[in-house]
């Protein structure tokens, strides 16, 4: 167990750390997809496997094919050479990264773990799915209806927006259909 | 499942989260931005469903999670289409350039 | 472990098989012989094209983009294996009985889009970036009436777990049941009072036991098609349009790997329609009276004739939904993209949303 969750951890650090560094951003786009797989395996390990497969299905088969639509449609000349930034502003951010990251670690480190202790043995061992639906039907049922008026409004939001393209003649596009 | 001591998890997500936070500083480009903004929100809900493990009945972390999920799914999708709307006006996604157009 | 080594040679064996069978179907279906040089009736007849597909050269074109060109088959290929995993073969084999079974497998439908948008990415080719769009906008429009349907029978069967679905629909319901006992009413229907809990057979599979999932079945089946490229839909390797869409720049094994995979796809998918609603490995015999060919056609799980009697009767099923999907692929012209599109979002999606909504009350009614 603590294997493969070394293994999905190196996963995420090794591409995560690697979209800091990579100049194409196709590239980067699919060291995302690697990080988002990784991130569902530690899920799994966490208790979570729907919440695992639901982000499966919305980030790598939502998200991501947003993401790779609007690079493939908006970067034709410069896909090789994304700048990333000069000298001064990495070391600021590097700096403010290291700063934050300590700060985390402290509080981690002050953490009474002995209190985090699993209780639930036999929820995990079943599914939690059931559970889940339960409580959104009864107790979280409010949010649950604002989140299907709020997609679908920015379902509404979203048609508007790239409906504006059908006034002005765009310059030909050989890569839309 | 009970073996892997909850400060594992939380220091892969801070981990997450300070690469997330610094792929949103010193990223030009719009989507790169928006990557490492997905990254920061995915590292919360890593948080949020390790420390549901330690509910005594409900996982209200995880209903959490999943919402938090829903609503980067539907910030992601507008933000694409306004990025789509930009380049059609602008013909550049960086943010320096953009910066220019701000009057 | 079992379920792998039972899985992985059938795929490839149902591959060599399969492209035969198209082969001599279409030759059928245009009146006319198809391969019969080699073997007797043309039989190895795939295996000389693999041989021959084998020894080709492996070509990369010199401004592909190398890592997304080598790997988009091979990401492809893996998601579609993957969702073998949570099928029922039998009473007694499955991969891995997750309760999220169903999700799981509309999930990876969902993976293999982002291979295919890096294949015709990575090939810096005109006609495969066209196609890979077609192809992908194709899939992520046509998993809306699929995962409506499939979300009617999960309604009606109240379980995601794949294995779950397939006890309901026969005459060992109540082999796992610890609680209470259910019982499976004709059409579903509690008014009725016909128990068709001892009868079993054709009568309690899910298209029995709430009719109109024989709509949902049709929606599922014109979906499915859809998901694996296959025609009346395949607008995105449409050969008098595109030359290969997707995968034109590919050849040798490669090329190879995106046959594989889509019959891989076809086989996935006929087995999913196969378990969810035609029984999955329970017989269509029904129990009449004192002819009891339920209990004669199908062993008891546990026990080695049951797998292997379960195991056949859902090979069959699913060969004939494999045949029936081979005989419109020449039988229908391809669908335009406008069409395809009208079809999708103007006729499926609200009929499936239709068939949700009385889904839900019909269970709640049924209770």
């Amino acid at each position: 167990m603590i294997l493969l969750f070394y293994l999905f951890s190196f996963f995420i650090v090794a591409s995560s750390g690697a979209i800091l560094f990579v100049k194409n951003i196709v590239h980067c786009a699919f060291l995302l997809m690697i990080t988002m797989l990784s991130i569902s395996g530690i899920f799994i390990l966490a208790g979570a496997d729907f919440l695992a497969i639901a982000q499966i299905m919305i980030y790598i088969g939502g998200i991501l094919i947003l993401i790779l639509f609007g690079i493939m449609l908006t970067q034709r000349n410069n896909i090789n050479q994304v700048p990333i930034s000069n000298f001064r502003t990495s070391i600021t951010s590097i700096l403010i990264i290291g700063l934050v990251f300590t700060m985390l670690i402290t509080i981690i480190f002050k953490l009474d773990s002995e209190s985090l202790i699993n209780q639930r043995q036999e929820l995990i061992a079943s599914s939690s799915i059931s559970q889940i639906g339960f409580l959104l039907m009864t107790q979280n049922l409010i949010a649950f209806e604002l989140i299907g008026i709020l997609l679908m409004v920015a379902l509404m939001g979203a048609a508007m927006i790239a409906a504006q393209f059908q006034d002005k003649p765009i310059h030909a596009n050989s890569s839309h259909e | 499942m009970n073996e892997i001591p909850t400060t594992y998890f939380l220091f892969l997500a801070a981990f997450l989260f300070s690469i997330g936070l610094a792929i949103v500083i010193s990223k030009k480009n719009i989507i790169l931005i928006l990557m490492g903004i997905e990254l920061m929100l995915n590292a919360g809900n890593i948080n949020l469903v390790v420390f549901s493990r330690s509910d005594t009945s409900m996982i209200q972390g995880q209903l959490l999670a999943l919402f938090v999920l829903i609503i980067a799914a539907i910030e992601a999708s507008i933000a694409l289409a306004l990025v789509v709307l930009i380049y059609k006006h602008f013909n550049t996604l960086e943010l320096d350039e953009l910066n220019k157009y701000k009057n | 472990m079992i379920a792998l080594l039972i899985i992985l040679p059938s795929i490839l064996l149902f591959v060599v098989i399969g492209v035969w069978a198209e082969r001599k179907i279409s030759a059928f279906v245009q009146d006319r012989y198809g391969p019969m040089e080699i073997g007797y009736y043309g039989i190895f007849q795939t295996i000389a094209d693999l041989l021959k597909m084998l020894q080709k050269e492996d070509i990369l074109p010199t401004k592909a983009d190398k890592p997304l060109f080598l790997i988009a088959p091979i990401i492809i290929f893996t998601s579609i294996f993957a969702g073998y995993a949570v099928l029922p073969i039998s009473p007694d084999i499955i991969g891995s009985s997750a309760k999220v079974g169903v999700f799981y497998m509309l999930t990876i439908i969902s993976l293999d889009v982002v291979g295919l948008l890096m294949a015709g990415w990575g090939s810096n080719n005109k006609f495969a970036i066209i196609g890979a769009i077609r192809a992908v906008a194709q899939i992520i429009s046509y998993e809306i009436p699929l995962t409506l349907s499939v979300l009617s029978v999960v309604m009606i069967c109240q379980t995601l777990d794949l294995q779950e679905i397939s006890y309901q629909q026969g005459i060992w319901i109540n082999w796992n049941a610890t609680s209470n006992l259910e019982a499976n009413y004709l059409f579903g229907i509690k008014a009725l009072n016909i128990d068709t809990t001892q009868i079993g057979g054709i009568f309690t599979w899910n298209i029995f036991r709430f009719p109109l999932l024989m709509v949902s079945f049709i929606i599922f089946f014109i979906a499915s098609l859809a998901e694996a490229n296959r025609a009346p839909f395949d607008l995105p390797e449409a050969e008098s349009e595109l030359v290969g869409g997707y995968h034109t720049e590919y050849s040798g094994f490669r090329w190879g790997l995106f046959m594989l995979a889509e019959y891989a796809m076809m086989l996935l998918v006929a087995f999913m329609g196969a378990i969810l609603f035609l029984g999955s490995w329970n017989t269509p015999f029904p129990n009449i009276g004192s002819l009891a060919l339920a209990n004669w056609t199908s062993g008891s799980p546990g026990t080695f004739l049951g797998n292997i009697v379960g195991f056949s009767w859902l090979l069959i099923k699913t060969l004939l939904i494999v045949y029936l999907q081979m005989l419109i692929r020449w039988t229908y012209p391809r669908l335009r993209v406008d069409q395809l599109m009208h079809l999708c979002w103007k006729i499926l999606t609200p009929i499936a949303l239709g068939i949700v909504f009385i889904a839900s009350i019909w269970r709640l009614m049924m209770i």
